[in-house]
């Protein structure tokens, strides 16, 4: 696919509302009738690669009745040596099933010198991490014909060599490659805290225009005061006020995915979390 | 410095302890872009062990019950000396790693009778999922049941007694999750 196409396949996609990241223990709500309350899912891809029948069978199950939206964890596509293909092709094969709207991944690297870090590392805001990203994901095109959209990362250690913030580094990467954005609003809140600076001023200069989906959960503090993404909290108030200006900047926002991975509540939770960020899309007329 | 080079101390510095602290020591090239950051680095190196752990306890559930923070203190040992597994399976090749490193461990003291046992049990889904297999027999001398039971009771799973004991695993069919099983005392 090449950057054009990709460009109006983003502008085709379909409004999707107020989603979750699938979590196993949630496969029996979900398929039966306290499903109904949710708008769409994101699936993580990695789970369902090289997977035995029933872990298939249950992403055909969710299929029936869900839009599923692929993301992958391990594409590792700021990586300067490339992309793992054995890892792309079985990529490729869970996108197959699902038949996405797009899909999605993180604008970090995995891998470097034959190593996996097992966890997303922050790429240096520099040109030449700009045109491996391109280049990496012009290869990642030729494979996968669905629309891919990039999502920001927190991030501990502040890379050598910058050349530029992280948002015009993050308006490059998505002009260059033509990707939509996936804005993860508790990143940015928690990169804010971290590193001292106003998201604010951060949406200003970022390409709002190009955030196709939200991502979203509750953070929590250590004893130094430095704010941790675990996944493993409800939404805290600060996460939702950010939302607010958010989606109420972001004009083709698409749908809001919340990301919970750990300590996982009552679905009953789950689903006042996701009722507030549908009604905060609906506040600001992104979806009905 | 070139992006390659940056991606490949970062990850040497962040995967290796020896490494890391050598490079800081010496103020050699590894390290030297990275030098006002040797906290962050070690923050982040602990945070991927950290992530290790959890995932392989959340595999090895039963285990880390009855082992408690004891499991969490080797399993930083094991991982100080093992490095990640790699690929799709990573988490799974690492809790089966482990489980092995914790057995020789645990028969040279000679405690914690029937940890083998559940350690075993534990991993039969794990070692179906890597190997497609749909079906699978094990046997046991201790009924992997019972000690399930007082893991969960949180009791010494030294007292189960000898039971010698069938099982028989099955992936789950249509519209359910993962693996059933069915025990037989023999």
């Amino acid at each position: 696919m090449n950057n054009i196409s990709n460009l109006q396949s983003l502008s085709d996609i379909p409004k999707l509302g107020s989603g979750i990241g699938f979590r196993e223990p949630w496969f029996y709500p979900l398929t039966s009738g306290e499903g109904r309350k949710i708008d769409f899912l994101e699936i993580t891809a990695d789970h369902f690669m090289d997977a035995p029948n029933w872990k298939i069978d249950q992403l055909k199950k969710l299929k029936e009745s869900f839009t599923l939206i692929p993301h992958a964890l391990d594409l590792s596509i700021g990586s300067s040596e490339g992309i793992d293909e054995v890892y792309l092709e079985k990529l490729a094969e869970v996108i197959d099933l699902t038949c996405p709207p797009y899909w999605s991944e993180h604008l970090a690297f995995t891998k470097a010198a034959g190593l996996e870090l097992g966890h997303l590392a922050p790429l240096p805001f520099t040109d030449e991490a700009v045109d491996v990203v391109s280049s990496n994901i012009a290869k990642i095109s030729s494979v996968i014909g669905k629309p891919l959209i990039l999502e920001n990362i927190t991030y501990g250690i502040t890379m050598p060599g910058h050349e530029m913030s992280e948002a015009e580094f993050i308006a490059k990467v998505l002009d260059s490659s033509s990707c939509g954005w996936l804005l993860d609003v508790t990143n940015l809140y928690i990169n804010s805290v971290n590193h001292s600076f106003d998201p604010l001023l951060f949406l200003q200069q970022a390409p709002t225009e190009r955030v196709v989906q939200l991502h979203y959960v509750g953070f929590t503090k250590n004893t130094k005061g430095y704010l941790i993404d675990d996944h493993g909290s409800a939404v805290n108030e600060e996460i939702w006020g950010l939302m607010d200006e958010v989606i109420n900047q972001c004009r083709g926002v698409k749908g809001t995915i919340l990301e919970r991975d750990s300590k996982l509540p009552s679905f009953n939770e789950i689903i006042e979390e996701t009722d507030r960020a549908r009604n905060l899309g609906r506040k600001h007329k992104r979806w009905d | 410095m070139g992006l390659k080079e940056i991606q490949e101390n970062f990850v040497k510095l962040s995967l290796d302890k020896q490494t890391r602290e050598r490079a800081f020591q010496a103020n050699s090239d590894l390290a030297s872009e990275f030098d006002d950051q040797e906290q962050s680095l070690k923050n982040h190196a602990f945070s991927l062990v950290r992530k290790r752990l959890g995932a392989v306890k959340g595999i090895l559930s039963s285990t880390r019950a009855v082992l408690g923070d004891y499991f969490d203190e080797e399993f930083l040992k094991y991982a100080q000396a093992s490095p990640s597994p790699t690929g799709l399976n990573r988490h799974r090749s690492d809790a089966i790693n482990f489980s092995d490193w914790l057995s020789k461990k645990l028969s040279a003291t000679g405690h914690h009778k029937g940890i083998d046992v559940l350690l075993s049990h534990e991993l039969v889904p794990v070692r179906m999922w890597m190997n497609k297999k749909q079906f699978r027999l094990q046997f046991y001398l201790r009924n992997p049941s019972q000690l399930l039971e007082l893991s969960r009771k949180y009791s010494s799973i030294s007292r189960a007694r000898i039971s010698p004991t069938l099982m028989i695993w099955k992936e789950a069919p249509n519209g359910s999750l993962g693996y059933h099983w069915r025990s037989f005392s023999l």
